[in-house]
C-alpha cells in the first residue's frame, strides 16, 4: 500500500477489534427482524469507531498519490453517528489526491457476488466539490484493480447522505473496496459508511420470438436510400444525415452533382439537402451544440495515367439539425481527403491525416476552435508535422491525449502506420506496441469498449487494399488504464460465409467490417468484405466486454456490406445498416435495420420523465421509470465512415436509487464524455433498453 | 492497476492535465534543489515521491468555485521509460502517396469502377476473376499493367 508511515495491517489486537465488529454486525443482521441478508451492511467498522494502536480507524487506511499538503483525522467534533468521523484535509495540491480507504485484504473489503449490484452510501461534508466515491475491485486473476468512479460528492456544509449503486459486479470478482477521494483544496469528512446488497430480481425473460431470441432480426427497408450513404451522423433530434458528395462517382463530380439528405427513421421519408462542395472523403464530428462539423472532401478524382491521385479539399462546413443546411466556415489550413475527427474534452476538434490538395499526405495538424467557431491556421495550432495516413482512428484518451488505435484506410508500409499516443499539448508522440499486422488493418474499426470509464479500446479485422490478401481475423484489445498500455491479442473474429454460403476458411476474416455500441454495454459487429471492394463476408456477432468473448451466430444482414458501408445505433435502440459499393462500380442503396435480441425479451423501460436536459459535468440527474432498472448510458450518436467512428462512446451513468426516482452520476470529467448530445438508455433487470431521452452534456 | 502502480505512474508525471480554456499542459516538476520549499503544515502522509527527497510544492493550483468540481483525471497509461518519437522537422518534401491511393487501377474502366491493384490470393485467371465479379466491358485507357488487353483494342479480356 502507498500509505505511509506503515503499520502492521494484521496486528493481534487488530484482528481481535475486526472479528468483534464483524461478530457484531452479524449478530445486528440476526437480530433486525423483516430484513433479508440482502439488507445487511458489508461493511466492517463503516461507522469508524473502532481504532488501532495508532488512533486510525480499524480496516481503514490514508491513501492516494501525488504531490499535496495534507492531513488525515479522526474528528471527535460532531461526527455523524457515534464518537468517529474521518477528516480529510488537503491546504494545497499540485496533482494527485487523497482518500481514506477500506484495507484491501480478505478481512475489511466486503465480499461481493459477481451479477450482483450494491448501494454504497456515505455520510459527508465537504467545502469542495472535487471529490470522486472511487471503488476497486478485486479479481480472481489480477488482483486488486481499479474498478471505476461512481459519483463526485457536491459540497456540504451540513452531514449529507450520497448513496450510488455499483455496476453489475464483473465475473471473477470477490471482493470490493471503495472510499471518497479529495483532490482539490479543502476538507472532506466522512462518516457511518454502509455497503448493502441492491440486486433487482430478474424477471424470466419469456421470449416467443424463436431465432430472433438469440440471433436478433434483420429487416430491410421497403424504399432506398436517395443518395449514395457513405458518411451518416446521426443527429440529436433522432434524424440521419447521409452525405454523398458526388458518391465516389466521377461522372457526378464531372457535373458537379453533390448529394446530401435527412433521413427521418419515425416515418421512412428523406428530407433533400443542397449540398455546397463534393463532400465524399470529408471528415465529421458532432459540435458541443448538436451541430455537424464536416471537414475537407475530394477535390479530384485521380487520372487514369496515374499522373495526380485523389485531392483533398480544404472546405470545411457546418451542418445544422434545425435548419438542414450547410453553412460555411472557413478553411482548413491543408487539404484533407480521409481525414480523421475528434472532439476534444473542451469540445474543440482536432482533424490528423488525409490526403492534400496535390495528393501528398497532409502532415497538419488541424485544429477547429469551437468558441472561435474556426479552424486555426497552421501557425496557430500546436504542429508535430507527423504523417497518420488516411481516416487514423484518434480516440480521446481521459487525460486529454489521443490514442491512435492502428485502425486506418488505405496505405500500405505508409509512415506513421501503428498504434501510439499523441499529446496534442506537449507534441509528443509516444509509440505503443503490440497490434497485429499493423499493415493490414485498413478498413478495421476500433472502438470504444463501454464503459468509457474502462478506457479500452477493441480493433477489429482489416485487411490491406493494396496487397490485397484475405481480410484477418485478428483482434486486438488495449487497456489504457495501464502504466505501459500494450495491445494485447483478443479473440479470433468468428467465421463467417461468403457469396452462396460458402464457408470461410479458418484464417479468413473481414475488412470493412462495422461495430456499433448497443444500450445493454455490448458491441455488435456486423459487415464486411474479404478483398479490396469484392467478396462480402455473411458474419455478425455480439462482443461482450465484460468477458472478452465474441457471441458468434448473430442474424446477418442480408445485404452485403463491404466498401462504403457503415452502421450505426439509432436511438430506438435498433442497428441501421447502409452502403455497399463494390469494385464493378455499382452502389447498394438499400436500407437495413438490426433488431438486436434485446428487443424480443419483453416490455421495455419507460424513462417517465426527466428533471432536465443540460447537465453538468460532476452532477446528478434525476430520471423516473416505470420499474428496477438496472444500468443507465450515455451513447455519444455516431458519425462515421469507412469502419471509423473514434468518436462513438458509452459512458455509465452509477445510479442512486430511491425507487423507481434514479438519480444519474454523470463524471466530472469531460474527456470521458465530451460536450455534446448523448442518448441516454436505461436498461430494465430483463436486459431490455429504453429508447433514448435526449441530454446534453457540458 | 492498482493504488501503488498509481503512485509510480504519477513519479515521472501525468503527461496531458485537461484544462478547461483549452489544451494548456503543464508538466509535472521534476524535483530539484531549488523546488524544496518547507512546506507548512508539513506533509502527514507522503507518497510522492517515493524515497526521493521531499520537494512538495506548496502552491495550490487554481481552484474552480465550491460546487463545480473540476475534473478528475486519472494517472493512467504515463508509459514510464518509453521515448517519444523523434519530432518530425517541418516538412520541404510533400509526403508522397500512390496515384493510386484506393488500391484501384484506373487505367481500367470507366472511373467508377475498381480493378484491383493486385489480384486476390489463389485468382488464376484475372478475367474470371473479373467477370465473376460483375466487370463488363472493360475499357483500357492507360497502362495496362495486368495484360488483359490482349488484341491491343482498348477493351479488357475480350480476346
Ligand atoms: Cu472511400
Amino acid at each position: 500500500m502507498t500509505s505511509a508511515p506503515p503499520r502492521p495491517l494484521f496486528s493481534g489486537a487488530n484482528r481481535v477489534r475486526i472479528a468483534q465488529v464483524l461478530v457484531l454486525t452479524l449478530v445486528l443482521v440476526v437480530l433486525v427482524p423483516g430484513r433479508s441478508s440482502a439488507g445487511a451492511n458489508l461493511l466492517a467498522n463503516g461507522g469508524l469507531e473502532a481504532v488501532d494502536s495508532t488512533g486510525f480507524p480499524l480496516c481503514w487506511e490514508k491513501s492516494g498519490w501525488g504531490d499535496s499538503t495534507h492531513t488525515f483525522e479522526v474528528s471527535k467534533t460532531a461526527p455523524h453517528g457515534g464518537a468517529n468521523a474521518m477528516k480529510v484535509t488537503v491546504a494545497a495540491i499540485t496533482n494527485g489526491d487523497r482518500k481514506a480507504m477500506m484495507l484491501e485484504n480478505p478481512s475489511c473489503a466486503p465480499n461481493v457476488t459477481p451479477g450482483h449490484q450494491y448501494d454504497a452510501s456515505v455520510w459527508y461534508k465537504s467545502t469542495t466539490a472535487n471529490t470522486v466515491l472511487t471503488i476497486f475491485r478485486h479479481d480472481a486473476a489480477q488482483g486488486w484493480t481499479y474498478w471505476t468512479d461512481l459519483a463526485t460528492l457536491p459540497v456540504a456544509n451540513a452531514w449529507t447522505k450520497k448513496t450510488v449503486r455499483t455496476p453489475v459486479v464483473p465475473p471473477g470478482t470477490d471482493q470490493v473496496a471503495w472510499g471518497v477521494t479529495i483532490y482539490g483544496a479543502g476538507t472532506l469528512q466522512t462518516d457511518d459508511y454502509t455497503f448493502i446488497d441492491a440486486t433487482e430480481n430478474t424477471p424470466g425473460t419469456a421470449c416467443s420470438a424463436g431465432a430472433a431470441c438469440t440471433k436478433g432480426a434483420w429487416q430491410v427497408m421497403p424504399f432506398n436510400s436517395p443518395v449514395r450513404a457513405i458518411h451518416t451522423v446521426v443527429l440529436k433530434n433522432g434524424d440521419v444525415l447521409l452525405v454523398a458528395g458526388s458518391g465516389n462517382d466521377p461522372d457526378a463530380f464531372a457535373q458537379g452533382t453533390f448529394k446530401t439528405s435527412v433521413y427521418h427513421p419515425r416515418t421512412g421519408t428523406f428530407t433533400t439537402v443542397p449540398t455546397p462542395a463534393d463532400l465524399f472523403c470529408s471528415g465529421h464530428v458532432q459540435l458541443s451544440d448538436g451541430r455537424v462539423l464536416i471537414m475537407g472532401g475530394n477535390k479530384d478524382y485521380p487520372a487514369a495515367d496515374a499522373s495526380h491521385g485523389y485531392k483533398g479539399l480544404r472546405d470545411s462546413y457546418i451542418f445544422d439539425p434545425a435548419t438542414s443546411a450547410y453553412t460555411r466556415v472557413n478553411d482548413m489550413s491543408a487539404g484533407s481527403w480521409y481525414p480523421s475527427a475528434t472532439v476534444m474534452g473542451n469540445g474543440d476538434v482536432i482533424s490528423l491525416g488525409g490526403l492534400g490538395e496535390d495528393s501528398s499526405g497532409t502532415v497538419a495538424t488541424q485544429y477547429f476552435n469551437a468558441a472561435q467557431q474556426r479552424w486555426l491556421s497552421l501557425g496557430e495550432a500546436k504542429q508535430t508535422w507527423n504523417f497518420w495516413g488516411l481516416y487514423p482512428s484518434m480516440i480521446l484518451m481521459q487525460d486529454g491525449r489521443l490514442f491512435y488505435s492502428g485502425s486506418h484506410v488505405f496505405g500500405n508500409g505508409t509512415p506513421g502506420t501503428g498504434a501510439s499516443i499523441y499529446n496534442y499539448g506537449t507534441e509528443a508522440i509516444t509509440p505503443v506496441g503490440g497490434l497485429q499486422r499493423k499493415d493490414e488493418r485498413d478498413q478495421s474499426m476500433s472502438v470504444l469498449l463501454p464503459p468509457a470509464q474502462d478506457q479500452r479500446v477493441l480493433t477489429i479485422g482489416g485487411g490491406n487494399i493494396d496487397s490485397n490478401p484475405d481480410a484477418n481475423r485478428l483482434t486486438d484489445i488495449i487497456d489504457l488504464k495501464q502504466a505501459n498500455p500494450v495491445y494485447q491479442p483478443g479473440p479470433l473474429l468468428p467465421s463467417g460465409t461468403m457469396t452462396g454460403g460458402v464457408p470461410q476458411t479458418a484464417t479468413q476474416g473481414k475488412m470493412y467490417v462495422s461495430t456499433v455500441l448497443l444500450p445493454d454495454g455490448k458491441v455488435f459487429e456486423t459487415g464486411g468484405g474479404l478483398h479490396n471492394r469484392a467478396d462480402p463476408v455473411y458474419e455478425a456477432s455480439m462482443f461482450d466486454p465484460v468477458t472478452n468473448t465474441f457471441n458468434a451466430g448473430m442474424a446477418t444482414d442480408p445485404v452485403p456490406r463491404t466498401y462504403h458501408s457503415s452502421a450505426f445505433l439509432l436511438p430506438d435502440g435498433r442497428v441501421m445498416a447502409v452502403g455497399d459499393n463494390p469494385g464493378d462500380g455499382s452502389f447498394d442503396m438499400r436500407i437495413s435495420v438490426y433488431s438486436p435480441p434485446y428487443l424480443f425479451k419483453g416490455a421495455r423501460p419507460q424513462i417517465t420523465s426527466l428533471t432536465g436536459t443540460q447537465w453538468a459535468y460532476g452532477s446528478t440527474n434525476t430520471i423516473k421509470v416505470d420499474g428496477p432498472i438496472t444500468r443507465a448510458a450515455l451513447i455519444r450518436p455516431e458519425a462515421v465512415t469507412h469502419s471509423s467512428d473514434p468518436n462513438q462512446r458509452f459512458v455509465d451513468l452509477p445510479m442512486t436509487v430511491n425507487g423507481n426516482t434514479i438519480g444519474l452520476n454523470l463524471t466530472s470529467n469531460p474527456n470521458l464524455a465530451p460536450p455534446g448530445w448523448y442518448m441516454l438508455f436505461a436498461l430494465g433487470t430483463n436486459g431490455v433498453p429504453s429508447v433514448a431521452e435526449w441530454v446534453h452534456v457540458g | 492497476m492498482n493504488r501503488t502502480r498509481l503512485t509510480l505512474a504519477a513519479v515521472t508525471g501525468i503527461a496531458a492535465i485537461f484544462t478547461m480554456t483549452g489544451m494548456a499542459v503543464a508538466t509535472l516538476r521534476t524535483p530539484t534543489a531549488a523546488t524544496i520549499v518547507t512546506a507548512v503544515p508539513e506533509p502527514t502522509d507522503t507518497t510522492w515521491p517515493l524515497n526521493l527527497p521531499a520537494a512538495a510544492d506548496p502552491t495550490p493550483t487554481t481552484q474552480p468555485p465550491p460546487g463545480t468540481p473540476a475534473p478528475y483525471v486519472q494517472p493512467f497509461a504515463d508509459q514510464p521509460g518509453t521515448k517519444d518519437l523523434t519530432p518530425q522537422p517541418s516538412p520541404t518534401t510533400p509526403v508522397k502517396m500512390p496515384a493510386f491511393a484506393d488500391g484501384c487501377n484506373h487505367a481500367y474502366g470507366n472511373r467508377n469502377q475498381c480493378v484491383p491493384l493486385k489480384f486476390p490470393p489463389g485468382t488464376t485467371d484475372k478475367c474470371t476473376w473479373l467477370k465473376k465479379h460483375g466487370f463488363k466491358n472493360l475499357t483500357v485507357q492507360g497502362k495496362d499493367n495486368h495484360l488483359l488487353d490482349r488484341n491491343g483494342n482498348h477493351t479488357a479480356c475480350d480476346g
